[in-house]
């Protein structure tokens, strides 16, 4: 009777609504062992939150949980999903970040079942090699492969033909060949390549056509290639915390963009007065080094 | 500015770019969160503060003032060990305030748990403040 009324007092502190949705968020990890209880009470949850609790593995109990659209077990040691996940037909979203050890084979060939699944985190989990099964997730619009030690994709990143948003800041990546990959990606709007360690961005920039958020803060850029003017669709580039010291005049072809954030710049002033002036459309922010 | 250090207790960085818009207000452009990380994994925290959750409101900025943002407090315990995040201003910090320029208002790092406020540009952190005091200006 004590036990009961211990589990009941803690369910109520960490079981809670959100959104009107039924969402379960662990938050300490003596209380897994309430696990099957939890589960029980809310066979309709919709969310699952598992994070930072030093989980070799998911809870079994949690396959009965039919209705999630959202889990995140981030921040643990797990090394393979257990085989329920391809029963989760309701997930749109899942964070597997920070799981160093993490079977990704495995992974995406049970998530590939889930046909409703629309993001994934993988950030933080020392990937060197990302298998070409990841073709199979054809479902998918956001990736966030950040934080990792990646240099090249897979061919079979091409076949994401709904990818919309793609995070890729924070690895050693060689962009010559990454953007040969990421080139067939029909839908590709926002791209992340954030602290990549870039000196260059190639001219074949260009193929990225749909583009609409270009993110390439943090490397040490000096010059824009022309190619640039080709991204007609693009609203937002950010070029902060680089060395920019030139960007080509044919960026005022761009009739989208909306906003070029420059962060720290060295660019001759009469140049880029001139480039402002030519872009009433643009607002261009920057501080002069 | 509290209400993120508030939700920093958690295990991932909040920030942003401080700015000032074309009327003269200023205000704070929100980054999108960094992600979450455990302490123990050996992995570094971090935020992109220029990676704006609502990128399209940099269209009514003017210019950007400085930078801020959190070093989560959460800690990590396993066995007997404790494992948390660094507070103070990391390498890649000082390396990015190098390449801003001169901001007005320098680049700020809260820390809840060591209730410090570091001012930091690209040589080195340049002051450090009281957290409480730094939350209540203008109360």
């Amino acid at each position: 009777m004590k036990k009961i009324l211990f589990s009941f007092l803690w369910i109520s502190s960490s079981v809670y609504s959100y959104d009107n949705h039924d969402t379960i968020r662990i938050t300490e990890k003596e209380h897994l062992k309430d696990m099957a209880l939890i589960v029980q009470q809310h066979l309709t949850a919709e969310a699952l939150y598992l994070n930072v609790l030093s989980l070799d593995s998911i809870p079994f109990e949690t396959g009965k949980l039919k209705f999630l659209n959202r889990i995140e077990v981030c921040c643990n040691n797990i090394r393979r999903l257990p085989h329920f996940f391809s029963d989760f037909t309701h997930l749109e979203v899942i964070n597997l970040g920070n799981n160093l050890k993490l079977d990704l084979k495995s992974s995406f060939m049970l998530l590939s079942k889930c046909y409703g699944l629309k993001e994934i985190q993988l950030y933080s989990s020392d990937i060197k090699i990302v298998p070409d099964e990841i073709s199979l997730l054809t479902s998918i619009v956001k990736l966030n492969l950040s934080n990792n030690i990646i240099k090249v994709l897979p061919e079979g990143m091409s076949k994401l033909s709904n990818l919309e948003e793609l995070n890729i800041s924070s690895n050693p990546i060689n962009i010559y060949s990454i953007l040969s990959t990421i080139k067939l990606l029909p839908r590709l709007k926002k791209l992340n390549i954030y602290n990549c360690k870039l000196t260059v961005i190639p001219d074949s920039l260009e193929s990225l056509g749909n583009l609409e958020e270009l993110i390439l803060t943090g490397n040490k850029i000096k010059s824009l290639p022309e190619s640039i003017s080709y991204l007609s669709k693009l609203k937002t580039l950010i070029i902060a915390d680089n060395q920019i010291e030139d960007i080509p005049l044919s960026i005022i072809k761009l009739k989208e963009l909306k906003v070029l954030l420059l962060g720290g710049y060295k660019i001759d002033e009469n140049k880029l007065n001139y480039i402002k002036k030519k872009m009433p459309w643009c607002n261009i922010i920057g501080n002069k080094i | 500015m509290g209400d993120a250090l508030s939700r920093a207790t958690s295990f991932n960085e909040k920030g942003g770019v401080i700015t000032m818009n074309k009327n003269g207000d200023q205000g704070v452009m929100a980054a999108v969160s960094g992600v979450t990380i455990s302490p123990s994994s050996g992995k570094n925290a971090h935020i992109d503060v220029y990676n704006s959750a609502k990128p399209s409101e940099w269209g009514n900025v003017s210019s950007q003032l400085g930078t801020v943002h959190t070093h989560t407090s959460g800690t990590e315990t396993i066995g007997n060990r404790k494992f948390g995040f660094e507070q103070s201003p990391s390498g890649q910090d000082i390396l990015n305030a190098a390449g801003r320029g001169n901001l007005p208002l320098n680049n700020y790092v809260l820390s809840s748990s060591k209730n410090t406020v570091y001012i930091y540009n690209g040589p080195d952190t340049l002051a450090t403040f009281p957290l409480q005091k730094f939350l209540s200006f203008g109360k």
